[in-house]
């Protein structure tokens, strides 16, 4: 709780309260901030009477700083997954290990500690991108034939590792198997507020703070369990700084100037409320139009988009087809967003994913305020973050181009 | 019998060797038919009118069935369109249907951008409810031949294996990510390999009715299992979930691309079995009595079945497997004509139109993460089913 | 029609012959009784005849012409066949049934005409059962159902009916008028061939006969002629005696003084031995 300074935590609850406006059928969605908190909290109210796993959000936001500063007299390290999975680790930093979550590897690379892994999750290239071959050259020879959410024990014990990532999808049996094996696996959901029984569609009390929290949680443990707790912290500080930008640039959008906008995934699908991309939105002074009506991750109809109207239309650049789609096939032509142009795609370093990434917060939150309100944010102040970021972290050159 | 529709005013006496289609008229009993019978039969009927003649006039003619059979599917499109989350009335839709009809430009103050509703009709929801209407008519049609060829009530288009090796056939094309158009291409064809493999198989035998049967329930099986081979090896994070849409059925994906690709071979096999329809009366009552009658029995069969299994094989092709259509709506039709096919073939095309293209609403209307329709199809379909059964309307 | 049967034989398999030799003429408009006991393959070579079996050697020919090269509309001009037993399915209407058999007369994708119908419902006429014409065929007798399934094969317009046992699920009343059906069949110019196990049957029409036997036609000639106590006791391995009641001739199984034998066990009277029994 301690990292997430007052005044961001008082802009996510008016942003809570955007969202519960939009669930509520009642037009109060551009009310104050007063009737949006009472709102949001109403919701709040709601959601944990529906979820049986959330607990009050004082329990469920753990301060990582404070989990990394502990040890055990033996020197292990025993601490608290984000499936509130209980999980020692016998000797740090590890030396081997494998990544079944994609943000994680992600982060490991950003960490500088690929070489201590021994083994990716096969769909890494269309998980991430083709940037990851240049960040991890090599990575190659390490994937595995188990990818997030089927796994081939056997392949994993035989790496030997001292860690298994996991995402919270992982089968729970294999999970079982190795933890009886004794390898430790940890499961990094991205997210405070602890297990959830639907991986995907999440049922939390505040999906900013649980998101902001979760991700830190995960840079600063992976940091630790690879020795590099300053590069963590960096890396948070660099995630801090940008979201004091944004918060600076667009933080005072009311709620009735807000971009719409809507992020589709292949197979008709879309992320919906509780995912990180409406969070991102928010942040950036935009919001999700199918938050209103979809909870999770949940299939949508081009006749509901129509319905939503959404100012633009944000595709990741993953999944080109969709990109090719909504822009080509005439379903989609007279949508207000196609007509005037609005489809964006946008690019691989901004991940506006239903789970945060490091680079989501300290790049793309930054890049959605600059394509909702390029004159609060100038192109070059986002080219210049994103080159920083990919020479402090990753140690590469930032190639794209922001416009 | 009530005699409903019957028109006694309208119908001229037409001699009895007028339209003829070969010329040859049926020639009176040498020794005169009638008089065998009873003597005083001739003074029931207006003199100079035989009886036969007065009971060939007054016969009940169901000539409000094609007014009404005709509308129905038309009306049943034309309410599915107002359907969907987007809301387009009624008359709307209509106007929208007829501007695009004479390719007139469709204005309303009404929308914010009439266009968008324009394309909502046109683009979105018009391919699907055509689709499902198309779908509906052609696995209620086959249906209606497959129980008839085969006299069996739980005959359906699926029989001879069609939908198994149309599924093997969509399954192999998404594993090798090839495009919706082969994927369609590649469905058609293995449902009609399988067709073909089930008439090899059961070619060794010459009571050839039921060994069909068996053998289509052999090859059924063969490829059912080799879909589970491919389901089995398919990536379960890409490829399985398609394969598994693909086979509960949906018509969610469909397009007029995919609509036009299937309609010559749809047209001309119903067409060819609207044909056949009074010599699938004669093939429907036996074997040995249809050759008496002078029906190549074994050559008109396979006809009616290959016509029959074209037409299941493009509608499996357009909507995944969606059972139970081919086997209710044929019974319900024949509740309402009787077995006779002239008029239970064109009745179960037009209830297998209005009967899935509402199912195929129930699904777009109940949620927006749209149950596949070959589920529903098969929730509603069995308890209608065991009704008509428990009914004794399943009659023979 | 001049059907011509020329040493036949079919069997299912090469060892076992159902039909052995077959050897006989019929013309329609005759009447013509096959006579033989249960298994000699009276069955077998109707359908032989109608093409349904094709016989292992032999030849069958009508008017001249292998019945194999006729085509099935060719065929149901000359010949009207029907089953000894028919399973109905669908409850098609008698006299839709009936139309039925105007197919081979109507255009191959053409539907039956009014006067079709008209036509179809006069052979019920005929029949005196035109009161069923609108009912469903699968809820009348099977006597009743015998006689649709008869005016059916008279709408196709044959030349000849071809029965196989067309009295064997007649009641005594119904197998009695049968025979009185067939002989006014014969009058309106209409041929029969038919099989039978009733050799009185034959000997009411005074018919042509032909005694099938497991080497052949036995005998073939007027039924006053064939029909003899000797000729039946050879079909049936059991006594027959023929007897002239006024101006009926009789055929009576069984010895006149001891029909049950209950004096004379030898004569193997109560033990069955029936053609069936070497079937596969």
């Amino acid at each position: 709780m301690s990292n997430i300074d007052l005044s961001s935590r008082l802009s996510s609850v008016s942003r809570r309260g955007f969202l519960a406006g939009a669930l509520a059928v009642s037009g109060a969605a551009a009310a104050g901030a007063l009737g949006g908190r009472a709102l949001a909290s109403e919701a709040a109210d709601a959601k944990k009477a529906a979820s049986s796993a959330a607990s009050s959000q004082q329990e469920a936001y753990v301060d990582v700083d404070e989990v990394i500063s502990q040890s055990n007299a033996d020197g292990s390290w025993t601490f608290t997954d984000q499936a509130d999975n209980e999980v020692t680790i016998a000797s740090l930093p590890v030396k081997r290990m494998v990544m079944l979550q994609h943000h994680s590897l992600d982060m490991v690379c950003q960490l500088k500690q690929q070489d201590r892994v021994v083994g990716v999750e096969a769909n890494w290239d269309s998980d991430l991108g083709d940037y990851m071959t240049t960040v991890f050259p090599g990575i190659q020879d390490v994937t595995l034939g188990s990818n997030l959410s089927e796994w081939n024990v056997e392949e994993i014990a035989a790496l030997d590792p001292d860690i298994v990532i996991a995402a919270s999808q992982a089968p729970q049996d294999a999970v079982q198997q190795l933890r009886d094996m004794g390898v430790p696996v940890v499961i990094v959901s991205l997210r405070g507020e602890g297990k959830q029984e639907e991986a995907q569609s999440p049922r939390l009390a505040d999906a900013d703070a649980a998101y902001t929290n979760g991700c830190e949680w995960a840079i600063k443990v992976l940091g630790h369990l690879t020795g590099a707790d300053e590069a963590a912290a960096a890396i948070w500080d660099f995630v801090e700084a940008s979201r004091e930008t944004v918060d600076e640039a667009v933080g005072d959008i009311s709620d009735d100037q807000r971009v719409t906008a809507f992020v589709p995934m292949k197979e008709d699908k879309t992320y919906g409320n509780d995912k990180y991309v409406g969070c991102m939105l928010l942040r950036a002074g935009g919001v999700n139009v199918a938050a209103a009506d979809i909870q999770g991750n949940g299939s949508y109809t081009v006749e509901q988009l129509a319905n939503w109207d959404p100012d633009v239309i944000i595709i990741q650049d993953r999944y080109m087809d969709l990109y090719e789609s909504f822009t080509t096939d005439e379903k989609y032509a007279e949508i207000r967003a196609v007509k005037e142009g609005n489809v964006i795609l946008a690019p691989y370093w901004t991940k506006p994913w239903g789970n945060p990434d490091t680079d989501s917060m300290a790049l793309g939150e930054l890049w959605l305020a600059h394509e909702f309100y390029p004159e609060k944010v100038p192109a070059d102040e986002v080219q210049q973050r994103a080159t920083d970021f990919y020479q402090q972290f990753y140690g590469i050159e930032f190639t794209d181009t922001v416009e | 019998m009530e005699r409903m529709g019957e028109s006694p005013d309208k119908r001229p006496e037409t001699g009895p060797d007028t339209g003829r289609a070969d010329g040859e008229a049926p020639q009176r009993a040498p020794e005169g038919t009638g008089t065998a019978v009873a003597a005083g039969s001739s003074e029931a009927g207006t003199p100079g009118v035989s009886r036969s003649a007065e009971f060939v006039r007054g016969r009940r003619r169901m000539t409000w069935l094609v007014p009404l059979f005709v509308a129905l599917p038309i009306l049943a499109v034309l309410v599915s369109l107002t359907i969907g989350v987007y809301s387009i009335s009624l008359p709307d839709v209509c106007r929208i249907v007829w501007c695009g009809i004479t390719g007139t430009k469709f204005t309303s103050d009404a929308y914010a951008n009439p266009q968008l509703a324009y394309n909502m009709v046109w683009t979105v929801r018009l391919p699907r409810v055509v689709a499902s209407s198309l779908v509906g008519a052609g696995l209620g049609m086959a249906g209606a031949v497959f129980q008839g060829v085969f006299r069996n009530p739980l005959a359906s288009p699926y029989t001879l294996g069609v939908s198994n090796g149309a599924g093997f056939g969509a399954a192999i094309a998404i594993v090798l990510g090839l495009s919706m158009g082969f994927t369609q291409g590649s469905a058609i064809a293995f449902g009609l390999a399988s067709v073909a493999l089930t008439f090899a198989v059961a070619s060794r035998s010459s009571r050839s009715n039921v060994t069909l049967v068996l053998a289509g329930m052999l090859i059924s099986s063969l490829f059912s299992s080799l879909v589970s081979l491919i389901k089995f090896v398919a990536d379960p994070a890409e490829k399985l979930p398609q394969i598994v849409y693909w086979l509960m059925g949906s018509f969610s994906e469909v397009s007029f691309d995919k609509l036009v690709t299937i309609l010559p071979l749809y047209v001309v096999s119903v067409v060819v079995l609207l044909c056949y329809r009074w010599r699938l009366n004669v093939l429907s009552v036996g074997d040995v009595e249809a050759r008496s009658f002078g029906v190549n029995v074994t050559r008109d069969r396979n006809v009616a079945i290959v016509a029959a299994s074209v037409i299941s094989a493009v509608a499996v092709s357009v909507s995944g497997i969606i059972g139970w259509v081919g086997i209710v709506v044929p019974h319900l039709a024949r509740m309402i004509t009787g077995p006779d096919y002239r008029r239970l073939l064109p009745v179960s095309l037009s209830l297998g139109a209005v009967y899935l293209c509402v199912i195929d609403d129930v699904c777009r209307a109940l949620t927006t993460a749209e149950i596949p329709i070959g589920v529903v199809t098969g929730i509603i379909g069995v308890p209608l089913f065991l009704f008509f059964i428990y009914k004794k309307k399943v009659n023979w | 029609m001049r059907l011509t049967v020329e040493d036949v034989s079919f069997g299912y398999d090469a060892s076992r012959k159902v039909l052995q030799g077959m050897t006989f003429t019929y013309e329609s408009p005759d009447v013509m009784c096959l006579l033989g006991s249960n298994g000699v393959g009276k069955s077998t070579l109707l359908k032989c005849i109608m093409g349904e079996l094709t016989p292992t050697s032999g030849t069958i020919l009508i008017d001249g012409r292998p019945v194999r090269s006729y085509s099935p509309r060719e065929m149901a001009h000359r010949v009207a066949y029907i089953a000894q037993t028919h399973t109905p399915s669908f409850s098609y209407k008698v006299i839709d049934v009936v139309t039925m058999g105007r197919t081979s007369r109507i255009g191959y994708l053409a539907n039956p005409s009014d006067s079709d119908v008209q036509f179809a419902y006069e052979q019920l006429e005929y029949l005196g059962i035109e009161r069923l014409a609108e009912r469903p065929y699968t809820d009348i007798s099977g006597g009743e159902r015998q006689l649709v399934m008869i005016a059916s094969a008279l709408a196709q317009q044959p030349e000849a009916l071809l029965l196989d046992e067309p009295t064997a699920h007649l009641d005594f009343g119904n197998q009695f008028k049968f025979v009185r059906l067939v002989e006014r069949l014969r009058e309106r110019g209409m041929g029969v061939l038919m099989t039978t196990h009733f050799p009185d049957h034959a000997l009411l029409l005074g018919c042509t006969t032909a005694i099938l036997t497991n080497g052949g036609v036995g005998a073939q000639g007027p039924a006053g002629q064939v029909v003899t106590e000797e000729s039946l006791r050879t079909i049936y391995d059991i006594e027959i005696n023929i007897r002239d009641i006024e101006r009926r001739r009789v055929c009576i199984p069984g010895s006149m003084t001891d029909p049950l034998g209950r004096e004379d066990r030898s004569s193997g009277a109560g033990k069955f031995e029936t053609g069936s029994t070497r079937r596969p």
